[in-house]
């Protein structure tokens, strides 16, 4: 989605019913068909390493919804507080969890209630007990000014966030002084009109 | 993607850089009318000044 504010038209309760509900039943049933394209081979298609697929389990991975690898620009060093803007399913947020190792914290962010709940499995199945998911909004992130000390979203702030301003200014606040943003994400090579954009089934979809 | 960058910028972020494009589209169910658009995924690195407020 291009066009960095929601257009007038969109209804955003709409929307965010509407990602819930899409989302959630990519959790519940990741082996249907679905619209959107996800799981294990999406993430080899992105280019994810077979070293760092290798330590997230199939519950997290089958459900894992991205559109590009945020690691592809850096990592998260050991010791680091890491927080993941739309988590989902835990894919990325078990990732940073293993880089930061025992002595960092890998913090997900979601608003979808059943990704939220198999990040949390997966996090359990993995013994990672330094990964902590808390339900919340890209646009007001249950964190504290200046608390993290890197950053990442997949496929959440230029595709399906209303308000990108919004939302890297969330990502800012929570940043350190010197802290990193790693996103992925999905861009048009062809913008979009805004009555295109408003189609709230256009982001759902 | 420029329009995210340059909405990275006036967030306040800093040193942003831009990966290799990637097809995110191949497979999927919603592929035939969302390829119109050309959408490609890319990976995007920026940095909060040290300061907090290096612009």
């Amino acid at each position: 989605m291009t066009g960095l504010t929601a257009p007038p038209a969109l209804d955003a309760r709409a929307l965010r019913r509407g990602l819930q509900k899409t989302y959630a039943k990519i959790a519940l049933f990741p082996d249907r068909i679905h619209h959107i394209h996800h799981g294990k081979m999406l993430a080899e298609q992105l280019g994810y390493t077979t070293a760092e697929l290798a330590g997230v389990p199939e519950a997290a991975l089958s459900s894992f919804c991205g559109a590009a690898r945020p690691f592809a620009l850096g990592a998260a060093s050991a010791g680091d507080t890491v927080l993941d803007i739309g988590c989902g399913s835990g894919t990325d947020l078990l990732i940073a969890a293993r880089q930061v190792g025992p002595t960092g914290r890998a913090i997900g962010v979601d608003f979808c209630e059943e990704m939220a709940k198999t990040a949390e499995e997966a996090a359990r199945v993995a013994k990672l007990n330094t990964v902590e998911i808390r339900r919340g909004e890209a646009t007001a992130l249950p964190a504290d000014d200046e608390s993290v000390d890197v950053v990442i979203a997949n496929g959440v702030i230029n595709h399906l966030c209303p308000d990108k301003h919004a939302a890297l200014a969330e990502a800012y606040r929570v940043l350190r002084p010197g802290g990193r943003l790693l996103l992925a994400d999905m861009a048009v090579g062809i913008a979009m009109p805004p009555e295109v954009r408003a189609i709230v089934d256009l982001w759902t979809t | 993607m420029a329009e995210l960058t340059e909405t990275m910028r006036q967030v306040g972020f800093v040193d942003v850089c831009t990966g290799i494009p990637v097809d995110v589209l191949a497979g999927a169910k919603g592929e035939p009318p969302a390829r119109q658009f050309e959408p490609v995924g890319i990976a995007v690195a920026a940095r909060k000044g040290a300061s907090g407020g290096e612009r």
